[in-house]
């Protein structure tokens, strides 16, 4: 780090240095951040603390879906109102949040991260063996695969699909997520790839 | 005074999140060798850049100069290999090749020959067909665009010609040692066998692409070019290649 950003106040320096190493967070950043944690009321910065204490110490992965939750197995997978036969596959749980907001009433599954050969992220550091022992144990009717509309997101997908075909002991509907355009894009910028799939996918007006 | 921005054919090496919604994407250019740049706001839906810098894509891009890192402009897709990207076998053997292409360049380092390479590997397993000995071939051709072409004619250390039988190939210095030689410097290689030696003599000399689709050759010859190719890169690269695993993961569905 770079001397001349240094506080001479060690707690100062201190805040800044871990807000630091936070993703995205660069040394300006993290010195605006802990100013202006400084002016906050205590009251504030005491919620702050506890609610990053709290994260660390309750939240977990869920055992059948690898969600983050507090409680194992998670609210999604124990509400009975839920589909339980539809699986619906995602990279991150954050997209779980994603999909929640549009009324799915299926069940997820979390691989935490695609298939990524050039990083050494292969399928076996992924969820993808518990994907499938959860397949085999439960009755399930269709897998949606999720995964970004990426190179690698689909090949994870296809991965997964592959698997799941050598495996005569599986029978199930695999699908995927409509591709093509996004709403509020703009044609005109849209790549060749995507506005072919959308053109095959058209239905009727 | 070097402009203030740039245009160049490209293919997508690889990319990189970076933030919220940009990428770090890495392109290997005609014109200039490797170069890195940053996609700013590509992961929103709504990106104008939307799936042009996917990888593998061919593309032409503009990119600004800044005091850092570069940022791109604008971007347009000349091929988007897709039906490299329908199966999974092509695209694990395509990021294979991209990320040979990453180990071996240079930033700002021109090689048009290994750039034109790339792209019509590419373009014959996008449109024609796929064999493992396309993939064979590429690494032969890489090894001789960038100065790491195999002895697989005469004696590293004698220059004798070599006999037929089994050969001891001297990873360090990138050829094959006679009997005689091998016995004199404590050569610890990697043995090959006199069909592998063939396939790769072929290979090195008079390797033909149209060919490859009615040549016969045994698995064991296959296997044992293909793990050889892999050890020479990687003691070249000085890393290790990481997209191979998954090339041997999706081998395992097609038996």
């Amino acid at each position: 780090m770079l001397n001349n950003y240094n506080s001479e106040t060690p707690q100062i320096q201190r805040l800044i240095d871990e807000f630091n190493r936070l993703p995205g967070i660069g040394v300006k950043s993290a010195q605006r951040l802990t100013y202006h944690l400084i002016r906050m009321p205590i009251d504030q910065a005491e919620d702050l603390a506890s609610a990053i204490l709290s994260v660390k110490q309750h939240v977990k992965y869920c055992s059948k879906c690898f969600n983050l939750t507090d409680k194992d197995p998670c609210g999604i997978c124990l509400n009975t109102r839920r589909n339980e036969k539809v699986i619906c596959v995602v990279e991150q749980a954050l997209d779980v949040l994603a999909f929640e907001k549009t009324g799915f009433d299926g069940l997820y599954h979390v691989l935490h991260g695609s298939i990524s050969p050039m990083d050494g992220i292969g399928p076996e550091n992924l969820k993808i063996r518990d994907l499938i022992d959860r397949i085999k144990a439960n009755n399930i009717d269709e897998l949606i695969l999720a995964t970004n509309p990426t190179t690698i997101g689909d090949a994870t997908s296809m991965y997964i699909s592959r698997l799941i075909l050598d495996d005569p002991s599986i029978t199930i509907k695999i699908t995927s997520l409509a591709r093509g355009l996004s709403v509020g894009g703009d044609l005109e910028y849209a790549d060749q790839d995507t506005l072919r799939r959308a053109l095959d996918g058209r239905r009727d007006f | 005074m070097r402009s203030r921005s740039y245009d160049t054919d490209a293919l997508v090496l690889r990319y990189r999140s970076l933030n919220e919604a940009d990428r770090i994407i890495t392109f290997y250019t005609l014109d200039m060798g490797r170069i890195t740049a940053i996609a700013k706001g590509i992961r929103r839906p709504t990106s104008k850049f939307g799936g042009t810098l996917e990888p593998l894509n061919s593309v032409r891009v503009s990119i600004a100069r800044t005091s850092s890192i570069d940022i791109i402009q604008e971007c347009v897709v000349s091929d988007a290999f897709i039906h490299i990207k329908e199966d999974l076998t092509k695209i694990a053997e395509s990021i294979y090749i991209a990320e040979l292409v990453d180990a071996f360049s240079e930033d700002w380092e021109p090689n048009k020959k290994l750039y034109s390479l790339l792209e019509d590997t590419l373009k014959v397993i996008d449109n024609y067909f796929f064999s493992p000995l396309i993939i064979r071939l590429f690494e032969m051709r890489l090894l001789s665009y960038t100065g790491f072409l195999p002895e697989f004619r005469e004696c590293l250390y004698c220059r004798e010609p070599l006999n037929p039988g089994k050969y001891l190939f001297d990873i360090e210095f990138g050829g094959v040692a006679c009997l005689d030689c091998v016995n004199n410097t404590k050569n610890n290689g990697i043995l090959i066998s006199e069909d592998a030696m063939k396939l790769l003599r072929w290979l090195q000399q008079s390797a033909d692409i149209r060919k490859i689709k009615s040549m016969n050759l045994s698995t064991e010859t296959l296997l044992e070019v293909k793990f050889f190719m892999n050890k020479y890169l990687r003691q070249l690269s000085e890393r290790r290649l990481k997209s191979v695993k998954f090339t041997s993961q999706v081998d395992l569905f097609n038996p």
